[in-house]
């Protein structure tokens, strides 16, 4: 079962278009979604969460129907935004209340355990709090009501490395129940790389690429060689290429490389700009 | 609906300490000069700018569209919203009501006229810029609102020379206006256009994107 299914979702503004975008998360996985700045990242996201209505498409989450049983999902989703953290004039023990009257699974006790374990003061006004404090803040309020999906926008954006793993940390943990799920949207692909089984990329409003790690690793590699060579190529070996004054760098299908060839695994970032910038029409 | 209450609550809750602070010295004033109507001046202001605050606040904090992604529904959110302005604004009208009290020296009279009055104008006032605010936000708000506010000031001159001509009439019509069923008739108006006007505060909201 999917924990998350998106088909042909769109959603058109005066100036941009998610344009009708399908992936789907795998029950008890962990999916990055990517893109540059702008690709659709965040729409797709306040689409999930019903901020937005789709012009198209079917969103499934946990195997329901989100504008039909709206309240349903809800209960089962644990939100973590950049866009939407605290107000500055709640203390955090407000947090908690107001949620507490939201979510009818909501766990006093955990909430108030994660706050001992990240070391924030429950009397301690928002305001107050480190950037890092307000995420993970943010983060114990999603997890405290027995959420079986986490959709967290730009989680680790501002954070440093130590706080950034920390974070981390705290995902591997709520992963271990098999039932939970990820979407994680993120432009720090390292953490993805730590942590996601899934990648979405989006570009312009459209999926180019939704797939397992293991395929990604499996199907793109980065390969450094004289420009003269890569037209002997079997078509749709190369993904993208960019020449430089050394010859032409290529994200390549490793699989579909002359015999004696060898690609160097391809990073998410180098996966993106390469898709993002030089790809081969 | 109560998780919106006691967010919004949350949300003003230092600024009610500031507006409540300068509400207490304009009591004081109202002692002073033995005038019950300047105790109720402010809470019926109050239902003008307390939306206005509030919906800044959270448009600021981002929090409502957090609050959106948790099981609340829309129309919970605007009936809560609407609960706690008629709710801070009532309890405001009480204690107006208290310093009219002391305004008239225990006189209960006056006070008691003006509680009906207040409170029916702080509902009136609510039902007309709540959905004003839901359908502009609070920026463009302030300016439909001072429309809004102009129309009597401009009608008030127009009627005025009809009214100087049928000055008794007019005086025996407001006597009888201000007669308690007649105000209490009001104030039942008032809060049957307030359910009203936040059944169209719903409708606006449902439609809203973030």
């Amino acid at each position: 079962m999917n924990a998350l299914e998106i088909k042909q979702l769109t959603k058109r503004f005066d100036k941009f278009t998610l344009d009708g975008i399908s992936f789907a998360l795998p029950m008890g996985a962990v999916m990055g979604l990517i893109g540059e700045n702008g690709a659709g990242k965040s729409t797709t996201i306040k689409l999930l969460l019903g901020l937005l209505r789709p012009d198209a498409g079917q969103i499934s989450i946990l195997g329901m129907d989100p504008r039909k049983e709206e309240l349903a999902v809800k209960r089962r989703l644990g939100v973590v935004s950049e866009a939407t953290i605290l107000p500055a004039s709640y203390r955090v023990r407000d947090a908690g209340r107001v949620l507490s009257t939201a979510y009818p699974a909501w766990n006093d006790e955990q909430f108030y355990g994660y706050l001992h374990t990240f070391g924030i003061d429950p009397s301690k006004n928002c305001k107050d709090l480190s950037k890092g404090m307000r995420m993970k803040l943010s983060i114990a309020c999603a997890l405290c009501h027995d959420a079986d999906l986490l959709i967290l926008d730009e989680p680790t954006s501002g954070l440093d490395p130590i706080v950034r793993d920390e974070v981390l940390d705290i995902l591997r943990d709520f992963m271990q129940d098999e039932r939970h799920s990820i979407l994680l949207s993120s432009h720090i692909t390292s953490d993805l790389e730590k942590i996601a089984d899934y990648i979405t990329f989006l570009h312009a409003g459209k999926v180019r690429l939704s797939a397992s790690i293991l395929d990604i690793d499996a199907s793109y590699g980065m390969l450094r060689c004289a420009p003269d060579m890569v037209q002997d190529f079997a078509p749709g070996a190369i993904y993208a290429m960019r020449r430089d004054q050394f010859g032409v760098e290529a994200l390549v299908d490793p699989r579909r490389l002359p015999a004696g060839l060898t690609a160097e695994p391809a990073s998410i970032d180098q996966i993106m700009l390469f898709l993002t910038r030089h790809a081969v029409q | 609906m109560l998780a919106s209450f006691r967010s919004d609550f949350y949300l003003l809750k230092s600024y009610l300490k500031t507006i409540w602070g300068v509400f207490l010295l304009l009591m004081v004033f109202a002692v002073i000069q033995q005038s019950a109507y300047m105790a109720y001046f402010y809470p019926v202001f109050m239902s003008i700018f307390l939306p206005l605050s509030l919906f800044s606040l959270s448009e600021q904090s981002g929090w409502e569209a957090m609050l959106l992604s948790a099981p609340v529904t829309r129309s919970g959110i605007v009936r809560g919203r609407y609960l706690l302005c008629a709710a801070i604004g009532g309890i405001t009208v009480l204690f107006g009501f208290v310093g009219a009290l002391a305004a008239e020296r225990g006189a209960l009279d006056t006070p008691l006229h003006g509680l009906f009055i207040a409170l029916s104008f702080e509902l009136l006032l609510g039902a007309i810029v709540l959905p004003v605010v839901y359908r502009f936000g609070p920026t463009r708000a302030r300016f439909v609102i001072m429309a809004i506010c102009i129309i009597p000031a401009l009608v008030t001159p127009l009627l005025m020379q009809g009214l100087e001509n049928n000055q008794a009439e007019v005086e025996r019509l407001l006597a009888r206006l201000t007669e308690l069923p007649c105000l209490l008739l009001f104030l039942v108006l008032c809060a049957a256009l307030y359910a009203v006007s936040m059944a169209i505060s719903s409708a606006i909201y449902r439609r809203k994107e973030f």
